[in-house]
């Protein structure tokens, strides 16, 4: 587990982070979303010992005071935008990234393995599309079996088909460490992860696990279409606190939110048939991980 | 603590990269070019069977040729981010910048090595003094060391390859022209600009005769310069 205390991060009178505090798990991928600027790039490269914070502390797995070399043994990380070293062999750059955590041939076979490395292994980096040179600076991140992954962006600028590979490979890496990526595609962090940190402007604007956060966010609301036009007035339930609604193509579409959070399925089936209406769409609305961005983000003031 | 290892596994992969890299090869070409051309023409223009004339010009063409071989060396990094992954590696920042001095300095020794034919051509044309011989080539071992670490510090200043390069001819140069201007100084002062300059002290070896005095200069430029390139590394941890 890595807990940040307090981070404070500035460059010169630039305030990159102010006082940030968070915490992620183990077995869990936890996104850091947040604008352009927000501070996840100085957050990453903090976790990962590249800059050294003005204040705050950091415990990994409990350990405030590890020596940065130390640190460094048990840290695979991606910076932003993939940096290669363009003119070495995708084996030589295995080799030698083996050979510095004293690692054997079995190891360099597996990362090459779980990249799909086999097609570019004598190539130069340099030469690879974005989607392999993505996938070798995973392998020499992974090589090593680290205890924590941290990926800054790490689909950006891949295909689609690319994204979902490198996407399920992040899945099976999270088993037994912690794992962060930042990431501003939301659907991205909405499939992949379990714990999302929404940081703006330098600050947490709120952190949790996913799912308690869209339940925070999310209300109590459905959508419903009924045939045929329908007054919003025959709704007549206690716990009834906005209604909307629109006519198109002879057709009535609501959208229906209550107060509580009582699950009011069953109850409209039971109504429609009462009423003896139509029913032909009905879902329970949910909060997109975007709404939830979006909502916090412009709240703050920013996008 | 610095790891032997870590600096062994680091050196193979910088001089992986020299030698992948054509610009190494064409700037060993130009500096041996030089030199062979300022070797040949007293030899045969004037029967000068020494080592005099390199001695006094390789100074010179080193305040180019060793910037210009390290300028890349921490610059490129910065420029291609790569920093982030060598900074991120389990390497502390003394290896980092020892390696990557050493690499830099077997490309130029290697290079500076070439030029032993210019000693056996003199062994085979005449019988010059030894002493001399073997002086000239450590002189400009030594100088070549020495601006080869203020190349790599101003490698460190700036992420681009070409202010990393005016910058390491410029402090070079200033090394070269001190002893070059003690005329032009005080009196008072002669002897400190004397000093700082790597005239004296290369024709001081160069004639055979190995001063601890004069080795002690080299060291401490090798020493300050390489120490400055770490000092800076371990600066750009705080942004």
């Amino acid at each position: 587990m890595i807990k940040a205390n307090e981070i404070i991060k500035n460059y010169g009178s630039f305030k990159a982070l102010k006082g940030i505090s968070f915490q992620a798990l183990n077995n869990k991928i936890t996104a850091l979303l947040g604008p352009n600027g927000a501070g996840k790039t100085t957050t990453l490269r903090v976790l990962s010992g590249y800059l050294t914070p003005d204040s705050g502390i950091i415990e990994y797995f409990g350990n405030a005071s590890l020596d940065l070399k130390e640190l460094k043994k048990i840290i695979g990380y991606v910076p932003e935008n993939n940096p290669v070293y363009e003119d070495i062999y995708v084996s030589d750059y295995l080799e030698w990234i083996a050979k510095l955590y004293s690692l054997g041939e079995k190891d360099i076979k597996s990362a090459i393995e779980k990249c799909a490395l086999y097609d570019v292994i004598d190539k130069k980096i340099g030469s690879l599309s974005k989607g392999y040179k993505q996938r070798v600076s995973l392998a020499k991140a992974i090589i090593f079996k680290p205890k924590i992954l941290l990926l800054d962006e790490p689909t950006t600028g891949l295909d689609p088909n690319q994204a979902n590979e490198t996407r399920e490979l992040i899945k099976e890496l999270k088993e037994d460490r912690v794992v962060i990526i930042s990431t501003h595609i939301l659907s991205e962090a909405e499939n992949l992860c379990d714990e999302i940190i929404i940081i703006n402007k330098g600050e947490i604007a709120i952190s949790g696990a996913k799912d308690d956060i869209v339940k925070k966010y999310s209300k109590n609301s459905y959508t419903l279409k009924f045939e045929g036009n329908i007054e919003s007035n025959i709704f007549n339930f206690e716990n009834l606190s906005n209604i909307s609604s629109r006519t198109e193509n002879g057709e009535t579409l609501f959208n229906i939110e209550f107060s509580d959070e009582t699950d009011m399925r069953k109850e409209i089936l039971r109504f429609a048939k009462e009423k003896n209406i139509s029913l032909i769409e009905f879902y329970r609305n949910r909060i997109t991980l975007e709404e939830i961005f979006a909502k916090i983000t412009r709240h703050n003031g920013g996008l | 603590m610095i790891s032997l290892t870590n600096i062994k596994i680091l050196i193979e992969k910088e001089l992986k990269h020299y030698i992948n890299t054509p610009p190494s090869y064409v700037l060993a070409s130009v500096f041996l070019l030089l030199c062979g051309y300022f070797f040949s023409q007293p030899l045969f223009l004037i029967n000068q069977s020494n080592l005099n004339s390199i001695t006094d010009i390789a100074p010179l063409i080193l305040t180019f040729f060793a910037p210009a071989l390290s300028m890349k060396l921490i610059a490129e990094e910065r420029k291609t981010q790569t920093i982030e992954i060598i900074m991120t590696l389990p390497f502390s920042e003394e290896e980092i910048i020892i390696s990557k001095y050493i690499s830099a300095s077997l490309i130029m020794l290697s290079t500076i090595s070439l030029m032993f034919i210019y000693a056996i051509t003199l062994y085979s044309l005449s019988s010059p003094d030894s002493g001399h011989i073997i002086g000239s080539y450590l002189a400009i071992f030594l100088c070549s060391l020495s601006f080869l670490s203020i190349g790599i510090f101003s490698s460190t200043l700036s992420s681009s390859q070409i202010n990393a390069f005016i910058i390491g001819f410029a402090i070079s140069f200033f090394f070269y022209l001190a002893g070059k201007i003690t005329f032009f100084v005080p009196t008072n002062l002669q002897s400190l600009v004397n000093y700082i300059g790597v005239d004296s002290h290369i024709s001081n070896i160069s004639r055979g005769v190995v001063d601890l005095k004069d080795l002690i200069y080299f060291l401490s430029i090798i020493f300050i310069f390489n120490y400055l390139s770490i000092y800076k590394l371990k600066l750009m941890r705080f942004g």
